[in-house]
Formats: C-alpha cells, sequence, structure tokens
C-alpha cells in the first residue's frame, strides 16, 4: 500500500513514532522538511508547523532541510528516502518502541527540538532525550554521531541539540527508541529492511481480525490509531494532531472487528478507565481523564452479536463494568420523564441547547442509547445466568415508553426533565433512534429511515452519518463512496480511526 | 487571638497573597487589573495567568452591582457594602458557605485572570438538576455544585454566535424573602454525588478556622520580639497552604502557591519540617512526607506531588541537612527506634539514587549532574560552562545524608551499617575539604575545570556548620558579611555584586536576587558553625524586608543600576508566575526558621 507521508504518517500499531513530510503545499509558512514525533499531550501537531515544535526531530538527509532536496516514497511498512548526494535512506519500526534508519552512502543530521526541562546526554548507549522518566535514545550501530549543544543559563534549558552521523564504509544504521529509565526494549533486528518486513507481516495478520479487509488505508489508519492511553489500548482521534482518545469512537472502532471478544476487549479497555460512579470519562489521555460523560453508545457495537461465541470470563468483566456505566445514567441522569443529558456535551457532539440554558433534557437519541444498552446488557446477562437481568428489562421498557412518548407526528421533540417543556430535536439526533431497528416496534423508525437516506454525509459529522448508516443501506452506500478521508484544504489531512473503522462495518456488511 | 487580616485597606491585601485556609481547595486573590476578587480552586494545578477556572466575585443588592470593601481571618473572608456584609467563609470540607442576613447577593462570574483572555473556553455548561442544586462543568478544571440553603440562583448564560460553546456564564446566589442568603458550594475534580443532609452553623465554621489556625501555630517556637506579626503572617502563609489527604495526597503537605506551581515540592516539605521546632515529631513527619512517594525500584523521590499528577522531577536531598538542623535545635527524643527502622531503608534507598544515577564515575559517593534542577541552584553561574558539573554544595547535601542514615541504623541498632555510612560521610567530607575549597570559596567544576563563579552557591557547604575547619568557616563568614559584596539592605544577594553576571530582572531566580531559601541555608549553617550573631544580622536584613512587602520568595536587591556594569535595572511591573510576585510558603517556613530560632540565638549570643 503506497503511503503518502505528506497525509498519512508512517507509524504502526501502539507505536508513539510518527514520521511525516511537510511541503507547506498550501503555503501558509509552515516549516517543510521530514519530521519525526512521538505522540503525547503537548507534542507538536502535524502538518501546522511553523517552526520545529517541542517534541519532534526534523531529518536533514546530506543536511539539506528539503523536502524538495531529496525523495520520499513509503509504504505501510517503511519510507525510502533518496538523498541529494545519491544515497539512501530507509525508515522503519520495529514493535512498539524502536525506529531503524539504514543509510547508504549518506550523512544525517537531526535538529531535536526539546521542551521546557528535557536535556540531552551522550551516554554509552548513544545519545539520550531525558524528557523527565522518559528516555528517548538515539544509538548509531554503524556509522559516527557527534553532537552540538550548548546550556542557555538564563533559559534554564538546553540549546537545541543537532545531531549529525556520518557513515561508516558508506553505511549508517541507527537504532531509535522510545522508552524509560528501565531501558527494557526489544532486540530489534539488524537493519531497517528486516524491520519493514515484520511490520508488514504485523499488518497483513491484524487484517484477518476485520470484517473488511480489501481498503488497506482504512485499515491502516485504524491500526495506527491504538496507542496506550491511561493505561489501556484504545484509539485516538487521529495521528496527526489529536494525542487522546475519545470515549464515543472506541465503540465505532469495535465494529470493524468480526470476532466479538475483539470487540468485547476494547470495550473492557474503555470502561477500565470509567471512574467509581460509572460514569466513563469522555475524554482518556495519556495519564489523564476529561470527567465528563460520554453518551453511552457502547450498546452499538454488540448490539447484533452472538453472544453465545464471547469468552466467558472476558464478557463477565464486560456485563459488571457495562452494568455499572449504564446504572451511571440511571442514577444519576434521571426523573420521572426520562434519562436526561444534563450538559451539551453529553449529548457527543457540539452545537446548541435544545432546551433554555441549564434546562436537563430528556432526548431521543439517549433513550434509544440505553434502550440499546439495555438490551445488550440482557443478552449479556442471560448468557452468563445473571439473576439481575430483570432490571435491565425494565429498564429498557420504560427507555422505550419514554422514546414513543418523544415522537410527535412532526418529529422527536426534546423534553425538561423536570418541567417537562419541549422543543424540536434536531437532526441528526432526532434520526438517531433508527439504530433500534425494529420497525414493527418502533413505526416511526420508517420515517426516519427516509429522512436519514437523504441525508447530506459529507456535510453531517461524521461518526453520526456511520451511526445511522448502519441502519440506512443508502446512506452507506454514499459514505462508502465518499470514502473515509477528510481531506482539508491545505496540507494536512485529518482522519479518523474511529470512522475507519465504522466505514469498514458498513463495507463488510454491504458484502 | 490576634491572626492576620488580608484587606484592601489593610497592611496586606490579596494581590501578592492568597486568601485560603488549611484543608480547602478554594482561594481567592484580588485581580491586579481589575481589583474583582476572584476564586479558583488549586486542584487542576492551572497556573493562575492560563487558569480557565477562575470567576470575578461580585456583591448585589436589589438586582445592583454593589461595591464592596473585604477584610480576611482565618475565620472568615467578609465584604463589606454600604447596605450590609456577605461572608464567605471557606472549611476544612470540600465547600465553602455564602452567607448573609443583609440582603446581599453574590455573582460569580466566570473569567480570567489577564483581560481580554475569552471567558469560557474550558466552560462545558451550567444545568439545574432534580434535586435543587446547580452544577457547573469545567472539564478537567473540575466541578463546582451550588446547593441553595436558604436563598435562590439563578443562570445567565449567553452562547457563542455561530459555534457552541459558552461566551459568557454568571450564577446568581440571591437572598430569599427575609434577605437571608446561605448557599453552599461544593467543588470536586470528577463528581458531586452526595451533598450534606445538614451544614453546621456558620459560627461554627468560622470558630474552627481560628482553632486550627492556633493549633498549627503551635509546631513553631515564639519569634523574636519585633518579628511577631511577622509571625502570625508567615505561620497563616503556611497553615493556609497545608493540604489534608486526598487526591495525590497520602497525608497532609504544603503547596509552594495556590496561583502558580500550586503542588507540594520535595525539598520544600524538609525546608517546612525543619522550621517546626515547637513540634519536632511533626517536623520529622514532614521531613519524611516524600517518601511516600519514593519509587521502589530506583529510590528516587518525586520532584513534587499535586493533587492530580506528581512530577518524576529531582530535587535535592536535603533531608539530611534538615534532619541535622532539627536535632541541634531539639534533640533527637522524636527519632523513636520505630520510626528510625521505617525510615532507614527508604533513606539508603534515597542515597543509592544519587550515588548511582548521579555518580561522577569516581568510584566513591561524589554526584556529578547534569540539570541544574539536582541542586536547587536553577540558574546560579556556577552552570555558566554548561554541563555536567561537579558541586560541593551537593556533596555537603550528601554528607549529611550519608551521616544521618548512619544515625538511623545506629538508632535501630544495626552499628556496623551505622559505622559503614559514618565512615562514607568523613570520606566525603574529606574529598569536599581537600578538593572543593580553593582557600576563598567551594568550587563547582566542570569537564575537570573549575567554574569562575561569582555565586553564592559557593559558600553553601557552612550547612555543615562546625564540621568544617574553623578557617573555612571564618572565611565565609567574612565573606557573607562584607557589605556590597553579597550582604545588602534586604539580605544575602544570589550572585555577588562584584560580578558582571549578576542579574536579577523579573524571570531570574538565583541569579542575583535575594532569596528566602538562600537566607536559611547560609543564616541556618552559620548559626550551626557558631557564627550566630553574623547568622542573624543576615536573617534580620531578611526579615525586616519582610515584615514590610510580605512573605514573598525573591526580591531584587536594587532597582536603579548593576553595580559591576551600572547598566540599568529593569523590572517588569505587574504579576508574574516568577519568584518576585506571590507570597509562598517557601518564603514563610526559611522566616520561621529565621525569626523563631536564627534571629533568638543571635541576640542571646
Amino acid at each position: 500500500m503506497q503511503l503518502d507521508l505528506q497525509k498519512r504518517p508512517l507509524s504502526r500499531h501502539l507505536s508513539r513514532h510518527f514520521l511525516f513530510l511537510e511541503t507547506d503545499a498550501c503555503c501558509k509558512g509552515r516549516k517543510k522538511g521530514l519530521f519525526l514525533g512521538l505522540s503525547a499531550e503537548g507534542a507538536g501537531t502535524f502538518g501546522r508547523l511553523m517552526d520545529i515544535p517541542p517534541g519532534f526531530i526534523q531529518l536533514l538527509p546530506d543536511g539539506k532541510e528539503g523536502p524538495d532536496a531529496f525523495r520520499v516514497e513509503a509504504e505501510e511498512s517503511f519510507a525510502k528516502v533518496d538523498c541529494p548526494e545519491g544515497g539512501t535512506l530507509c525508515i522503519a519500526l520495529h514493535g512498539e518502541k524502536s525506529l531503524l534508519i539504514s543509510g547508504r552512502d549518506c550523512t544525517l543530521t537531526m535538529k531535536v527540538r526539546l521542551n521546557m526541562g528535557e536535556s540531552i546526554l551522550e551516554t554509552p548507549r548513544g545519545y539520550e532525550v531525558i524528557m523527565g522518566s522518559e528516555r528517548y535514545v538515539i544509538s548509531p550501530k554503524k556509522g559516527k554521531g557527534s553532537l552540538e549543544v550548548a546550556w542557555e543559563l538564563e533559559n534554564l534549558k538546553s540549546s537545541d541539540p543537532v545531531l549529525t552521523f556520518v557513515p561508516e564504509d558508506g553505511a549508517l544504521e541507527l537504532v531509535m527508541m522510545d522508552t524509560d529509565t528501565n531501558y527494557e526494549v526489544p532486540e530489534p533486528p539488524a537493519t531497517a529492511a528486516d524491520a519493514a518486513a515484520i511490520t508488514k507481516a504485523d499488518f497483513a495478520s491484524w487484517l484477518d481480525k476485520l470484517v473488511y479487509k480489501e481498503d488497506p488505508e482504512a485499515a491502516y489508519d485504524l491500526w495506527i490509531g491504538f496507542q496506550y492511553r491511561n493505561g489501556q489500548v484504545l484509539t485516538d482521534v487521529d495521528r496527526t494532531a489529536h494525542h487522546y482518545a475519545k470515549a464515543m469512537e472506541q465503540p465505532f472502532a469495535a465494529l470493524a472487528f468480526k470476532d466479538i471478544n475483539c470487540r468485547i476487549g476494547l470495550l473492557n479497555a474503555l470502561m477500565a478507565t470509567e471512574e467509581k460512579s460509572g460514569m466513563i470519562p469522555k475524554e482518556i489521555y495519556l495519564r489523564d481523564l476529561v470527567p465528563e460523560a460520554a453518551p453511552p453508545v457502547c450498546g452499538l457495537a454488540l448490539a447484533d452479536c452472538d453472544f453465545a461465541a464471547a469468552d466467558k470470563d472476558l464478557l463477565e468483566k464486560f456485563y459488571c463494568l457495562f452494568s455499572k456505566a449504564v446504572n451511571w445514567w440511571f442514577v444519576n441522569r434521571y426523573t420521572k420523564a426520562g434519562c436526561f443529558y444534563a450538559y451539551i456535551h453529553e449529548t457527543g457532539g457540539p452545537g446548541k441547547p435544545v432546551l433554555p440554558v441549564g434546562r436537563p433534557c430528556v432526548s431521543p437519541d439517549l433513550a434509544a442509547y440505553l434502550i440499546l444498552d439495555c438490551q445488550v446488557l440482557e443478552k449479556a446477562g442471560a448468557c452468563l445466568g445473571r439473576e439481575d437481568v430483570s432490571l435491565w428489562k425494565e429498564r429498557r421498557e420504560e427507555m422505550e415508553k419514554v422514546l414513543c412518548g418523544l415522537w410527535t407526528e412532526n418529529g422527536f421533540v426534546s423534553k425538561d426533565a423536570m418541567t417537562e417543556d419541549t422543543a424540536p430535536t434536531p437532526s441528526p439526533l432526532a434520526l438517531i433512534p433508527v439504530i433500534l431497528g425494529d420497525e414493527e416496534k418502533f413505526p416511526f423508525i420508517s420515517a426516519l429511515k427516509e429522512k436519514a437516506a437523504g441525508l447530506d454525509a459529507a456535510r453531517t459529522d461524521y461518526l453520526y452519518a456511520e451511526m445511522l448508516a448502519l441502519k440506512v443501506p443508502a446512506l452507506a452506500a454514499k459514505i462508502i463512496e465518499n470514502g473515509v478521508e477528510k481531506t482539508n484544504a491545505d496540507s494536512a489531512a485529518a482522519f479518523s480511526p474511529a470512522c475507519a473503522g465504522a466505514l469498514l462495518a458498513l463495507k463488510g456488511k454491504e458484502c | 487571638m490576634k491572626a492576620p487580616v488580608f484587606g484592601d485597606r489593610a497592611k496586606f491585601d490579596l494581590t501578592h497573597a492568597v486568601y485560603a485556609r488549611e484543608g480547602s481547595a478554594f482561594f481567592i486573590i484580588e485581580n491586579y487589573y481589575s481589583h474583582f476578587l476572584q476564586l479558583s480552586t488549586y486542584k487542576p494545578g492551572a497556573w493562575m495567568d492560563t487558569n480557565e477556572f477562575v470567576f470575578n466575585i461580585h456583591a448585589v443588592k436589589d438586582g445592583r452591582e454593589a461595591p464592596y470593601s473585604y477584610l480576611g481571618d482565618p475565620g472568615a473572608l467578609r465584604l463589606t457594602t454600604e447596605t450590609g456584609v456577605l461572608d464567605i467563609v471557606f472549611t476544612y470540607h470540600e465547600y465553602l458557605r455564602v452567607y448573609s442576613t443583609d440582603g446581599i447577593g453574590l455573582t460569580l462570574e466566570a473569567s480570567r485572570y489577564r483581560p481580554g483572555m475569552p471567558a469560557c473556553d474550558c466552560c462545558s455548561g451550567a444545568v439545574f438538576l432534580p434535586d435543587g442544586t446547580c452544577e457547573i462543568s469545567y472539564g478537567t478544571y473540575g466541578k463546582f455544585r451550588f446547593n441553595p440553603i436558604r436563598g435562590r440562583i439563578e443562570i445567565k448564560a449567553e452562547l457563542k454566535e455561530g459555534k457552541s460553546g459558552y461566551k459568557g456564564l454568571c450564577i446568581l446566589l440571591l437572598p430569599d424573602e427575609e434577605g437571608v442568603l446561605d448557599i453552599a458550594l461544593h467543588e470536586d475534580m470528577v463528581e458531586i454525588t452526595e451533598l450534606p443532609d445538614k451544614y453546621p452553623p456558620i459560627d461554627e465554621l468560622k470558630a474552627d478556622g481560628f482553632a486550627r489556625y492556633e493549633q498549627f501555630q503551635k509546631n513553631y517556637l515564639k519569634p523574636a520580639a519585633g518579628y511577631e506579626e511577622l509571625f502570625q503572617y508567615a505561620s497563616h502563609t503556611t497553615w493556609s497552604r497545608r493540604v489534608k489527604p486526598g487526591g495525590n495526597y497520602k497525608a497532609p503537605m504544603i503547596l509552594m502557591h495556590y496561583e502558580y506551581l500550586n503542588a507540594a515540592f520535595s525539598w520544600q516539605q524538609s525546608f517546612n519540617g525543619m522550621s517546626m521546632m515547637g513540634d519536632p515529631e511533626e517536623g520529622w513527619r514532614m521531613i519524611c512526607a516524600m517518601f511516600d512517594y519514593q519509587e521502589e525500584d530506583t529510590g528516587q523521590l518525586l520532584g513534587n506531588v499535586g493533587y492530580l499528577n506528581a512530577n518524576r522531577g529531582i530535587q535535592p536531598p536535603i533531608q539530611g541537612f534538615a534532619l541535622d538542623f532539627l536535632m541541634n535545635k531539639c534533640g533527637d527524643s522524636f527519632l523513636t527506634p520505630e520510626s528510625c527502622e521505617k525510615m532507614l531503608p527508604k533513606f539508603e534507598k534515597w542515597i543509592n539514587f544519587w550515588v548511582t544515577t548521579r555518580s561522577a564515575g569516581r568510584g566513591d559517593d561524589v554526584t556529578m549532574i547534569n540539570s541544574p534542577n539536582d541542586s536547587g541552584w536553577d540558574d546560579a553561574t556556577i552552570f555558566q560552562d554548561g554541563f555536567p558539573t561537579v558541586n560541593p554544595d551537593l556533596i555537603a547535601f550528601m554528607i549529611l545524608l550519608l551521616e544521618k542514615t548512619g544515625l538511623l541504623a545506629e538508632k535501630c541498632g544495626q552499628k556496623e551499617k551505622a559505622e559503614s555510612y559514618y565512615a562514607r560521610s568523613k570520606k566525603l567530607l574529606d574529598t569536599l575539604l581537600n578538593e572543593f575549597w580553593d582557600g576563598k570559596k567551594f568550587v563547582t567544576f566542570h569537564e575537570g575545570k573549575p567554574v569562575n563563579s561569582l555565586s553564592v552557591a559557593c559558600y553553601q557547604p557552612i550547612i555543615l556548620g562546625k564540621r568544617l575547619p574553623q578557617e573555612i568557616i571564618d572565611k565565609i563568614a567574612e565573606t557573607l558579611t562584607e557589605e556590597g559584596n553579597f550582604l545588602c539592605d534586604i539580605g544575602l544577594a544570589s550572585e555577588s555584586f562584584y560580578s558582571e553576571n549578576c542579574n536579577y530582572s523579573s524571570r531570574t531566580f538565583v541569579h542575583g536576587r535575594v532569596v528566602a531559601p538562600v537566607q536559611l541555608f547560609l543564616c541556618a549553617g552559620l548559626n550551626l558553625a557558631g557564627k550566630k550573631k553574623e547568622a542573624a544580622l543576615i536573617a534580620e536584613r531578611f526579615c525586616d524586608n519582610a515584615k514590610q512587602k510580605g512573605c514573598i520568595l525573591g526580591f531584587p536587591p536594587r532597582i536603579d543600576t548593576y553595580a559591576a556594569t551600572g547598566k540599568p535595572v529593569y523590572i517588569m511591573p505587574g504579576p508574574i508566575a516568577s519568584d518576585g510576585w506571590p507570597w509562598s510558603s517557601w518564603s514563610a517556613c526559611s522566616i520561621l526558621t529565621l525569626i523563631t530560632c536564627i534571629i533568638p540565638e543571635g541576640r542571646e549570643a
């Protein structure tokens, strides 16, 4: 699979490394060149560089900044640079921690941008960037390195270091390791080409887990999207600028997997971050959580699954965590009018409040999510022989009554949870109940399907569009035709691993 | 009891100091630009100039703004308007109370510290909940929940045009028909899931503030005559930054600030501990506090601990010095065999961290560092030649840490181990004296060459007291009391006035400024070395300035020109997240050591 490093970084599953090319195609004065970064909060943003932000290394083949001075080609497992003076570099990732560079007849200069409090030392391991408890080690296996750096006394920081590596007998071999003070990194292979072969094989084997394998770009977006966040493996918002995971996006990524256990595994990872009360935080960072509720969409990922195929231990864990998560809504967001959103962000999307500011809002999309969640708990609970399954049946039936009570001849309304005043629910939230699918039980679904089929997918929040498309084939066809890439007007492309996952699910359904 | 007050018409207002109290996350400051009082909490760890969780405090009467003056004591912060008063009462719980019987209401208006910055970008919204309360949510900054005991709440919110989010937000706390307002404002970083069924009476909460402050003062000896008021302010500054267990805090610790660097810093806990000569058990507990966060595998102590996050940076190993000082003043009866047995392995691991990860590679205990944070002398000229360096100041800390670890071993019956640590300490002392004293000062080395520095850091090994030869003690005392070298009207400058590198502009730390912990090190060292009068002389100069200016961490020694070069001094006006602006517990605890021990002993000598 060809990779355009201007649009997608070279990276791999669970690796923080990402390599990209900035060409400033839209003439916004961005610094051009080949850059290597590590995904972390506060690290620089892809394609928005005015100067090298902290946490980045600019790679200068034969000392040239480029990118016009050299040519870069990439596939999903490596990047190859044709250097200005005729030599070549091959760059590939190995596992979660290492990046290898193999060069022939080429020098390589690295301009490192340090964050406040960071420094670089020459040690027996090579050159170590000291980043708190983290260490970034650049180790020349073949070739000779030199370091230029000075201490800026009054700025309390090092000047930005410059490393230069010259080949030995024409050969340059560098290993770059993302590690910590334990320095425990699996032994990398001898060359970048060897590392690339391993990565290629890893990606191919990962493809086998998916419901649809024939869209390698979408699969790659999803594959590299998985990162460690707060000790769990979750998918980031994207690998270019937003180095954090959104709770709402995980079920969409889960839909890409054919095995129910892979889906449950990802949902369990998400719910491992839940607060003591059961609230799932809407955003999950490396070491931080945003303690505000995300909409309860996890049921979407399992609604059509056969629970008999689930691993019992995984399912048991899922049941405990998910019960708590769904229960949170019935304890903290409940009146006799129904479960409500307290804040607009709890809907999962941007937008204006439906009711006057400060009013708690009973909304049809929330009712639909909770119906689906209760259905999943009923099925899972039945599979496990749980006695409390009847609770989820009661709650599902209650939410179904609430939902039907919100339907009017003009469409859905939302209701003030205390005063029961109503206001029309805006699209696309008003269409969400289509995910319930059962037209016999919910006659309004056919009308919703018709409206959803006519939705302009390009102008609708992609996740909502994909959610609706799961039950609306005409909409699914439009989304599949558009593809997953949301190319911005400038040189950077923001893409969403979760959207890629949902697209794969839609394509899998269409097959 | 006598207690310090902060008010817009008092000696100290809240532009540099904050209104806060032990055990409460809230703090109030007076905005330098608008002069509004502003409310926030320390838990998110945000710095004031970028903090998005800030609320202007407006008093209102009959729907109109009521201008107020304010006065705060350990019990409450009182707003006085033309027609009545309103009290804001901080408590030891996760709430404050807003109380008035004069028909005065309060509006909290979402704001920022610096003018012109957007007020509500992090505001996720405000909502009325079925239990009658009102909640606002601010993402990772936390939540406020308003519980109307008497009175009512209104929300006024302005939404952004064309985009989601808020442009403005006000929460109005309004009295009932009888003119009574009593609102409990709860805070939490995650969720407020339970509210008390009943709240204590306001007077009980106010009395609690005074009682806890009075109890806290017992940690200290009495101040020297003439420093009684400074004692109140310094002890209050420390007390009000004392956090209770919760979040990352396993036991009470002391924050450095509320408005910047709002965390408990590693070595500052020891500074606080050594000042508590009125209760050495508590002092010893403070010295040991950071060991609760010691890394099992490396032995490293964390650099600082915030409510949410802990920072793995390094701070110097001053625990031996702090314990040495405390024992010198209070004896060692507080070191029970049980506590020695508990702390011995922790101290050993801490030593091991330094001698392995910071080894100079000589096969002995001499350390070598690559960052100024390891020594604490941030921008001192001892680092002007770059890194790595071998520092006598750090070696002095290691000498005392080794010796005191030997003492811990001795006190729990491990004699052989004790002897081993004593021997290492003695050997390191010999190395310090033989290799690092050049006849006039202690010298830092970079790549084998001495750094030509006129930093006062060169004299920090005076903390070794009488372990140093008399001629070295005499020389250091002579240098530090020479007028116009380091000594000036307000204490010891951190770089000699003879130095062309002397710089005390706004964002410097120990490049020339007169800084509280530097006074503490050098005065404590001179005192321990028997130079009590000299120590008191320096201490009085610093503390006399603090009496006028408050418990601020660092001061420029002069604001006209630099003595060595004649160049003008530029001190940036207005608030700055640096030593020169906010009151700090680090300054306060240094002052407490100076006024309760160094100055009185100097006067008696």
